[in-house]
């Protein structure tokens, strides 16, 4: 516990404070007109990312997506039923589904996983 | 064995003792820390750090000033001055509600449970001469079947900041001030850097209660036109049924944002909510500068800090 450091500034808290957009030697002015149409993303984060943890996240969308239409309740529950008995006895079909994935996502799987320090 | 920041790592919080959300995961991680409190929150937070099993990790640090209504900013600015006074050139600010951290790899988020993590970001933002301000991106912004870079430049800093010591510019503003501090940073031509392989695993604006929550957003009702400033009420805002926020909740803070940045910044309704929209392609070739003597040849192709991925028989539990 300390609080011998003294606050080396006045906080300003802005309230009331309205900047102007109009001053054409703004830093923000500056930098619009040095704009040069450098496309640095993927090359620049590659050519700089050496020597640090791999890192590889692609895309990776499900091959297809299909959306089933039910004409009424009675449908919908028989389509849940059956799924649930011939098809996949872990997923559990409610209205409030919004998508599932097949075979089944077990989330916990991902939850038992943790990235730890190695001991050597 | 577990590697540690390098630099200190604060944590401004108020009126959370009962829940330390930060701190409990660091304290997981092994990870000292700080937390700043203000004199009137000591007692809660030196018995939550009891309750909470965590006392071995946190140093309570008491800033000398309370109830001040400025926001989170001058505590912030507190802790950067007491990193200096420690000898440090950087420092970490973190939120009080940030309940886990990940790594973003192979198409999974998944939890890591050691400080190598800030290590690697700070050796990253070493390299380089004008990276006054870096942090983690948001795991909730991260779809796991997407395509991300491990980190994106000249973009906002929220909630979990790696900050220069000598960074030109203070924390500032009641309200947004890691927007402000970002957008003071990028005009400068200098760059910030969100990390996209390591991810902070933040509780939602206005669910954890204490902190802003309770300062601002649930206690105001809209922003005064000719001044600037919040329209407050004497109580708490009940938040309505069926609804996550306090709608008129955010619009100063919007406001604020879009007054002091207005080139870049506008408010917008979106999602129930106020919120501000902030333009950063102006700030898009702001260039990294790497420090001279870093010669990015040297370096092995990877370098993966010890971390290894294990499986556990149960999930992960708390302290």
């Amino acid at each position: 516990m300390s609080n011998e450091v003294k606050e080396s500034t006045k906080y300003e808290s802005l309230i009331g404070v309205k900047e102007s957009t109009d001053d054409d030697s703004s830093p923000l002015s500056q930098l619009m007109s040095e704009i040069e149409d450098t496309d640095s993303s993927e090359k620049e984060w590659k050519k700089m990312w050496v020597g640090m943890p791999e890192f590889n996240q692609k895309e990776n969308p499900p091959f297809k997506t299909v959306y089933v239409h039910f004409r009424n309740k009675e449908d919908f529950d028989k389509f849940c039923k059956l799924y649930k008995t011939a098809v996949d006895e872990e997923q559990t079909i409610t209205v409030k589904t919004k998508s599932m994935w097949y075979p089944h996502l077990n989330r916990e799987d991902n939850a038992l996983l943790r990235w730890i320090e190695d001991d050597n | 064995m577990t590697t540690n920041p390098r630099y200190p790592v604060y944590i401004v919080s108020k009126g959370r003792a009962d829940s330390m959300i930060t701190s409990r995961s660091l304290s997981r991680m092994k990870v000292p820390h700080n937390i700043v409190i203000e004199p009137q929150d000591l007692e809660p937070y030196e018995k939550a750090l009891d309750n909470f099993n965590i006392r071995p990790y946190v140093t309570l640090l008491v800033a000398p000033f309370s109830n001040h209504g400025d926001g989170p900013g001058r505590a912030r600015n507190w802790a950067w001055d007491h990193s200096i006074s420690q000898g440090a050139t950087s420092h970490w600010v973190m939120d009080d509600n940030i309940s886990d951290f990940y790594r973003l790899h192979n198409n999974m988020r998944i939890r890591v449970e050691s400080g190598v993590m800030f290590r690697v970001c700070e050796d990253f933002v070493d390299r380089f001469e004008n990276v006054p301000v870096s942090g983690l991106q948001y795991r909730f912004f991260i779809a796991p079947n997407q395509e991300y870079p491990a980190y994106v430049k000249n973009t906002r800093i929220y909630s979990c900041n790696l900050i220069r010591n000598d960074c030109k510019h203070r924390w500032r503003g009641r309200y947004n001030e890691d927007t402000i501090l970002s957008l003071d940073v990028l005009k400068d031509g200098d760059c910030t850097i969100q990390f996209n392989i390591f991810l902070q695993g933040k509780c939602a604006t206005q669910t954890v209660k204490g902190g802003n929550t309770t300062e601002f957003y649930h206690a105001e009702v809209g922003v005064d036109e000719t001044t600037g400033e919040a329209i407050k009420t004497d109580k708490l805002i009940a938040v309505e049924k069926g609804k996550k926020y306090n709608e008129a909740g955010t619009i100063a803070k919007s406001k604020m944002l879009a007054d002091i940045h207005p080139d870049v910044s506008r408010v917008v309704w979106k999602y129930d909510r106020w919120h501000h929209y902030v333009d950063y392609s102006p700030f898009k070739n702001n260039k990294l500068i790497l420090k001279k003597d870093v010669d990015l040849n040297s370096y092995s192709k990877i370098n993966n800090y010890g971390l290894e991925l294990k499986k556990f028989i149960t999930p992960l539990s708390c302290l």
